[in-house]
C-alpha cells in the first residue's frame, strides 16, 4: 500500500483526475511527465501543467515542447507540478514556475498574462 | 521562382479532371507532376519525384490513404490535403499531421483556401533558414517573453558540464557544445551582451567536458606510475626518496642513508619538497609528469594543454536581439557555415559510398587516405578559434588545388584530414599523399615561425565488401595504433 493511500490530500481533493484547469478566460492543461502526447494539440491551450514523476521524463517532456517547431507550442508557458520537493536548477530554468497544489492557479495565471503579454 | 510539385491520388477519374483543373487554376506556382490511381502508383511517383503537395483521397482500391502515408518517407515540410466523403475520418487524419481535410463535395472557395494554406506552410518553412538561426530565434524569444537572462547552470547529465536551460534544450547531446558557437556568435552579432561566468575545458575530439584525469609518464605516455616522496634532509643536505630513509619492513623515516644520523622531525630535521614520479611500464623516473585527461565519452586521451578552452558567459538580450526576438530583425548569423563543408566527416561518408557502389560494377582500384597532424593542437592553442578556422580553410583550399578534380578531401576533424583518391593504385597515391604533406609542412614552417607539424599518415584501398565506415574507421584505428606503438 503507498503512503498516499493513507493521507487525503486536502489541497487537491477532488482534482486528481482533472485535466482541464480554467482561470479567467485562460486555459490551462495538466498533463503527466511520461504521458505520450500529440505535442500540436497543446497550442490550444494557454499554458501547460506538468506532473513531475521522474527528472528525465519531466525533462523529456519539456524537450519536446520547447524543442518544438511551432511558435505557438514552443513559447508556451509550461509549470511543473508536485506535491512536495524541489527541482534541479536545470529544470527550474527551463518552466516558468512550480506549484504544489492545484486548487489555486492565480500565481501561474499571472505569470501566464505577463508571458503572453510579451509575445507577439 | 520555385515550383511547388502536386500529386493527386484519386481514383475517381472525373475527380481527378477536376482536382487537376482547380489545382492549374489556383496558383500559377502549383506544378502537377502526376495523377495516381491505386496506392502503388502514388508510391512510385512520390519516390520519383520531390513532391510538395499530396492531394490525397482516402479509398483506393489497393490500399487507404493511411496505409499510404504510413509506407512513404514524408518530409517535414510536405503538406497533404485531404479529399474524402468520410467524415469519420477527420479525427485519424490529424494524427497523421495533415495539412487540410477537405469533405467532398467542397467548393472551388474552400479548395482554394486549403492550397493557400499548403504553399503559406511551405514558404514558411523555405524561410526558417539554417538551423542555428533558428535555435537563436527561439532563444531570443523565450528569454524576452520570460525577461530571463541566457545563463549556464552546472549540470552533470550535460555534455559540456553546463547547460544553457533555454538554449540547450532543443539541442540533443552530441550538438550541445554548438550552444556556445551561437551565444559568441550572437553576441558578436550585436544580439547579446555576455558576462564572464567560467572557463570550461573540453575534449578536443567530441567537446566533451566530462574528462577524467591523471598524470602520465612523458616518455612512454603510461598512467601507470609509482608517487613517492622525497626528503630533504637539512644537516647533510641530502635529497632522495623517502625508500633512501626507511627499512624494508618500516615506512617510518628513520636514518639518512648519507651521514647515518636519525631523523627525527618534520620542518626541524628534514622536510619533504617534492615528489618523485617512477613508471611502471618503462622505469622511467622524473618530476614533471604530464597530465592527460580521458573523454569519458568518445576515449579520447590528450594532454591537457590539448584541450579546447571556452569561456562561459551569461548574456542579455541587446536593443537588437528584443527587435529580432519580435520578429522586427531577421536574424543572420555569420561564420557558421564556414567550416561545416570542410569538417565534415558524413559527407566524406556520402562519398566513399559512390565510389564503394562504383566499383561493384567495374574494375578499378581507388584508395581512401587520411593525414593527421598530431601536433597542430599545440599550434591551436596559440592562435585561437579564429585563427584555426583561417588555418583550417587554408589547408583545405591549397589541398583541393593540388588534387584532381575527381579525387576529394576533406577534414573529418580538426586535425585530420581524408582524402579519396578515385581510380588510383595505391603507390600513386601514396606518392600524392607524401607530397601533400610535405607541402602543408612547408606552408604551415613558412607561416608559423617554423612551427613543425607532425604528420602521421593511413592509406588503403577501397574494398567493394566493406562499409564506408569500416574504411573510415581503419584509418582512424592506423593512427591510435601509432600512438600506442610511439
Amino acid at each position: 500500500m503507498a503512503i498516499d493511500d493513507f493521507f487525503i490530500d486536502e489541497d487537491n481533493e477532488g482534482l486528481e483526475d482533472k485535466r482541464i484547469f480554467e482561470v479567467g478566460d485562460m486555459k490551462f492543461i495538466r498533463v503527466k511527465d511520461q504521458e505520450p502526447l500529440r505535442f500540436d494539440s497543446l497550442k490550444t491551450f494557454d499554458g501547460v501543467i506538468i506532473e513531475y514523476t521522474r527528472y528525465t521524463f519531466t525533462l523529456e517532456m519539456i524537450k519536446n515542447i520547447r524543442a518544438h517547431n511551432e511558435e505557438q507550442v514552443y513559447l508556451l508557458p509550461l509549470f511543473l507540478y508536485k506535491n512536495y520537493g524541489g527541482y534541479s536548477d536545470a529544470l527550474s530554468e527551463m518552466v516558468d514556475g512550480a506549484l504544489e497544489r492545484l486548487n489555486d492557479l492565480n500565481s501561474i495565471a499571472e505569470t501566464t498574462s505577463i508571458i503572453m503579454s510579451r509575445v507577439v | 521562382m520555385k515550383k511547388i510539385n502536386c500529386l493527386i491520388v484519386e481514383d475517381d477519374s472525373a475527380f481527378q479532371k477536376v482536382a487537376s483543373l482547380m489545382i492549374q487554376k489556383a496558383d500559377r506556382r502549383l506544378n502537377l507532376v502526376g495523377v495516381a490511381s491505386t496506392g502503388k502508383e502514388a508510391r512510385d511517383m512520390f519516390n520519383r519525384y520531390e513532391i510538395d503537395i499530396i492531394f490525397l483521397d482516402l479509398h483506393m482500391p489497393d490500399m487507404t490513404g493511411f496505409e499510404l502515408l504510413d509506407e512513404i518517407e514524408l518530409q517535414e515540410d510536405t503538406q497533404i490535403i485531404l479529399m474524402t466523403g468520410d467524415e469519420d475520418a477527420a479525427i485519424k487524419a490529424f494524427e497523421y499531421g495533415i495539412t487540410d481535410y477537405l469533405l467532398k463535395p467542397f467548393s472551388g472557395i474552400r479548395f482554394r483556401k486549403s492550397i493557400t494554406r499548403a504553399i503559406e506552410s511551405i514558404q514558411k518553412e523555405n524561410q526558417s533558414g539554417s538551423p542555428e538561426n533558428i535555435l537563436l530565434k527561439k532563444t531570443l524569444q523565450l528569454s524576452h517573453t520570460r525577461n530571463k537572462e541566457i545563463k549556464p547552470i552546472s549540470s552533470r547529465s550535460s555534455k559540456l558540464g553546463y547547460t544553457y536551460p533555454l538554449l540547450s534544450i532543443n539541442l540533443d547531446y552530441e550538438n550541445e557544445h554548438i550552444a556556445l558557437d551561437v551565444l559568441e556568435s550572437a553576441e558578436k552579432e550585436g544580439l547579446l551582451t555576455g558576462e564572464f561566468v567560467d572557463y570550461i575545458y573540453s575534449c578536443n575530439n567530441c567537446y566533451n567536458s566530462l574528462l577524467h584525469f591523471r598524470e602520465s609518464c612523458p616518455k612512454c605516455q603510461s598512467t601507470y606510475l609509482e608517487i613517492e616522496e622525497l626528503v630533504h634532509h637539512f644537516s647533510c643536505a641530502y635529497v632522495g626518496p623517502v625508500s633512501d630513509f626507511t627499512k624494508e619492513d618500516s615506512n617510518e623515516i628513520k636514518e639518512c642513508p648519507k651521514c647515518k644520523r636519525i631523523l627525527k622531525h618534520i620542518g626541524v630535521d628534514y622536510d619533504k619538497p617534492s615528489v618523485m614520479y617512477s613508471c611502471k611500464k618503462c622505469d622511467h623516473e622524473f618530476q614533471d609528469p604530464h597530465i592527460k585527461a580521458k573523454c569519458n565519452d568518445c576515449g579520447a586521451d590528450t594532454r591537457v594543454e590539448r584541450l579546447v578552452k571556452r569561456q562561459l558567459k551569461k548574456y542579455k538580450l541587446t536593443k537588437l536581439g528584443k527587435d529580432a526576438a519580435v520578429g522586427k530583425y531577421s536574424i543572420n548569423l555569420k561564420g557558421f557555415d564556414e567550416l561545416n563543408d570542410i569538417i565534415n566527416k558524413d559527407y566524406f561518408l556520402r562519398l566513399l559510398k559512390n565510389e564503394i557502389g562504383r566499383k561493384k560494377v567495374a574494375n578499378f582500384d581507388s584508395t581512401v587516405a587520411a593525414l593527421q597532424f598530431s601536433n597542430i593542437i599545440d599550434l591551436y592553442q596559440g592562435i585561437g578559434e579564429e585563427g584555426q578556422k583561417e588555418l583550417i580553410i587554408e589547408l583545405f583550399e591549397h589541398v583541393n588545388q593540388e588534387l584532381q578534380s575527381s579525387d576529394a578531401v576533406i577534414f573529418g576533424d580538426r586535425i585530420t584530414m581524408l582524402f579519396l583518391f578515385t581510380e588510383q593504385q595505391e603507390e600513386v597515391s601514396k606518392k600524392m599523399l607524401d607530397s601533400i604533406s610535405e607541402r602543408i609542412n612547408e606552408l604551415v614552417k613558412d607561416n608559423f615561425d617554423s612551427f613543425e607539424l607532425t604528420t602521421e599518415d593511413a592509406l588503403m584501398l577501397i574494398e567493394e565488401q566493406k562499409t564506408p565506415l569500416f574504411h573510415l574507421k581503419e584509418l582512424m584505428n592506423s593512427f591510435e595504433q601509432v600512438q600506442q606503438d610511439g
